[in-house]
């Protein structure tokens, strides 16, 4: 289990991360939120040593993380960085053998990726020829190559087509259901919604929320109710206690009450206004729990 | 994994990827040929240069004198080939043939083609003046040796007003050459590996693989590995080009290698290596603090003051004066130590306790440049924008 554990660091007058205190575990895959400039890359390169902490502990396993503990993590940094003339099969070897495996498993690793990931009749080209898509398969094949107990990827999502993220997607899901721990971030809610077990959402360089997604749904103290239809134009929200009108599109109006709110009076208040085509009440969705926590 | 197994790694992949290149291929064997081309030019540029001896025909009455000429040629210390000819016409027609450059038709009678010789008519003259002594003696009534006693030249006592200092012994041109020649391949190729290391770590800044590279390996690690895989395709490099050196030498044979030749190689190739060690990593703290390549030249400005100053010391100065002062400071000071002295050795200096020291005083520099090196690079390869080299060694311990 990975654990950060009241990590604080100051960039000048930023204070990028501020006591940020979190956890991942061993087979879930973590899906890392926060608007930008909220501390999420530094956070993630603070797993590795890549920067210096005010204060605060990185811990795996219960122990502080030292270079031969690294070794078994994979990392897919925000900004992308490979050799532009390096052959592909060649690169992900290399990263694979830097990791601790031998030649012959590091080549077969790369082999195995690169089949897996859809590169296999790229392996010998240079990566300065490959797509951006396929830059970020190639990226994606170093980080996973050496079977990680750990696997940090920021944003590995970013700028790819739906087919390549739902690839992707599945990889990084088989990976966590072998057991490695996955932390991810990305501005994609819904896909984060879709992927991840457990959520962490920063803000400031603090963490503002975080457990299992269906818990912290559930913990939320809003439910939010969308009704479509005419009686949805209708002026019932403000005969709710609490609510507050989110988004009105068209004839369909997102509505936000009190958790403790019971549906039945909701709908009777909602119908005495009219038609109904679509009434919902639900806890809130990744995004609402994200506008709620960074607001 | 041992740590030092991740340097073998980086320093095996920097080996691999530059062998590739069409640059490294082209290199070596532009050194090679340099090496081919310098042996062949040793061997037939001499003859280009040096003037064949004046050739002279004697004509039968001209022969009295062909033993004077000789000794006057001697006396003079120059060259001549002499030929007799049974005739003066068939003398006459090898110099239309240019077979001759002059004949003798009698000792007082010379006859050129063109263009007179002045040093064959000056040995000519010598050879009537020494031939006819004897006769033009016994004419005044003296003997030879009498003779010999008037026309002998007083001896005239030289001295000089600033004599040589000691450690300004003259010193032989072959190895007046060499240790010019050393000099030069090593400016060059520290210079030249040196902005391999330098683009190389730049590379891997502004691709920000290094970031991916650090979250595996210490910053050391890296800048060791890449150091030390340059310093190996370097030294094969040198190798093939001494070796095909060697061959050539063998081959042509007739060559005559000056004496300290082999120990100039020798000391050449040490002082290389270390000269490598410490100027590679200090190319590559420099390339750490810029993110562009074309920043390269004028961040590594300050490298070239140690590396212009040991050159042209070693290259002007020290040839001539092995063992003065400035020759000793320059070729004990580590930075310049490497460029000045396989100068001073070549040149007779530098005995073997001051070798000894600069090497020491130099291993001991590569130690601390490694340090330093290591914690300017820690401190800038992550950061992006210009960072100041003090900067970055202050903040040498942000990372691993």
């Amino acid at each position: 289990m990975l654990e950060l554990d009241g990590l604080r660091r100051q960039f000048g007058e930023v204070r990028a991360l501020d006591g940020c205190t979190f956890r991942v575990e061993p087979g879930r895959m973590v899906g890392f939120l926060g608007p930008n400039g909220s501390g999420k890359t530094t956070a993630m390169r603070s797993i590795f040593g890549l920067l210096r902490l005010d204060s605060g502990e990185v811990r795996w396993q219960g122990a502080p993380v030292t270079a031969e503990v690294t070794r078994r993590f994979g990392y897919m940094p925000e900004s992308r960085g490979l050799y532009p003339k390096m052959k592909v099969r060649d690169q992900v070897e290399y990263f694979a053998s830097l990791h601790g495996a031998n030649r012959a498993d590091a080549r077969a690793q790369a082999d195995h990726w690169l089949q897996r990931l859809g590169l296999e009749d790229r392996v010998d080209s240079t990566v300065e020829t490959l797509s951006h898509g396929n830059q970020q398969r190639v990226q994606l094949a170093v980080s996973l190559a050496f079977r990680s107990d750990l696997l940090v990827l920021d944003e590995p999502f970013s700028g790819l087509d739906p087919i390549a993220v739902a690839t992707m997607g599945e990889v990084i899901r088989d990976e966590a259901a072998r057991g490695a721990a996955v932390l991810f971030s990305s501005h994609q809610l819904d896909l984060v919604e879709d992927l991840c077990d457990d959520v962490v959402i920063i803000d400031h360089g603090r963490v503002v929320l975080a457990g299992r997604l269906d818990e912290v749904r559930a913990a939320s103290p809003f439910r939010y109710v969308e009704v479509s239809g005419p009686a949805a134009l209708g002026s019932w929200a403000t005969r709710v206690a609490g609510a507050e009108v989110m988004r009105r599109r068209n004839t369909t109006l997102r509505v936000r009450v009190p958790a403790t709110t019971d549906p039945a009076v909701v709908l009777e208040t909602v119908r005495a206004e009219g038609g109904v085509e679509g009434f919902r009440f639900e806890p809130p969705t990744l995004s609402d729990l994200f506008m709620e926590a960074v607001r | 994994m041992g740590p030092l197994k991740p340097v073998w790694l980086v320093a095996r992949r920097e080996v691999i990827a530059r062998l590739r290149t069409k640059a490294y291929r082209l290199s070596t064997l532009a050194l090679v040929a340099l090496a081919v081309g310098g042996v062949a030019a040793v061997r037939v540029l001499p003859s280009f240069f040096e003037d064949e001896p004046p050739r002279i025909g004697l004509a039968p009455t001209a022969a009295v004198i062909r033993e004077s000429l000789q000794q006057a040629a001697t006396a003079f210390g120059e060259e001549i080939v002499l030929s007799e000819f049974t005739s003066v016409q068939a003398a006459q027609a090898a110099l239309a043939a240019g077979d001759l450059d002059a004949v003798l038709v009698s000792p007082d009678s010379l006859l050129f083609q063109e263009e007179a010789d002045p040093t064959v008519q000056a040995l000519v003259g010598q050879a009537a003046y020494l031939a006819t002594l004897p006769e033009r003696a016994a004419a005044v009534g003296i003997t030879l040796e009498e003779a010999r006693a008037l026309i002998a030249p007083p001896t005239v006592e030289t001295s000089l007003v600033s004599p040589p200092e000691a450690g300004d012994e003259a010193v032989d041109d072959g190895d007046r050459a060499i240790a010019a020649l050393t000099t030069i391949l090593l400016l060059m190729a520290l210079t030249f590996y040196g902005q391999w290391v330098l683009i190389g770590v730049i590379e891997e800044k502004s691709t920000r693989v290094v970031e991916v590279l650090l979250a595996t390996l210490a910053p050391w690690q890296l800048l060791v590995g890449k150091v030390l895989g340059i310093l190996l395709l370097a030294v094969a490099q040198i190798a093939a080009s001494v070796t095909a050196l060697v061959v050539g030498l063998l081959v042509v044979q007739d060559i005559e290698i000056p004496a300290l030749a082999a120990t100039s190689v020798a000391m050449g190739v040490t002082w290389l290596v270390l000269g490598l060690l410490l100027y590679n990593f200090l190319y590559a703290a420099i390339g750490s603090t810029v993110n562009r390549p074309d920043e390269a030249s004028s961040a590594s400005f300050p490298l070239m003051v140690p590396l212009m100053a040991g050159y042209l010391g070693g290259l002007i100065f020290i040839p001539d004066h092995p063992d003065a002062p400035a020759s000793r400071v320059l070729s004990l000071f580590p930075f310049t130590a490497p460029l000045t002295m396989p100068s001073r050795i070549a040149s007779g200096g530098g005995s073997a306790i001051e070798v000894a020291i600069a090497m020491a005083l130099t291993v001991v520099t590569i130690g601390l440049v490694i340090w330093a090196g290591s914690r300017i690079y820690t401190g800038a390869i992550l950061r992006t924008g210009k960072v100041g080299l003090l900067a970055a060694f202050r903040g040498g311990r942000e990372v691993g």
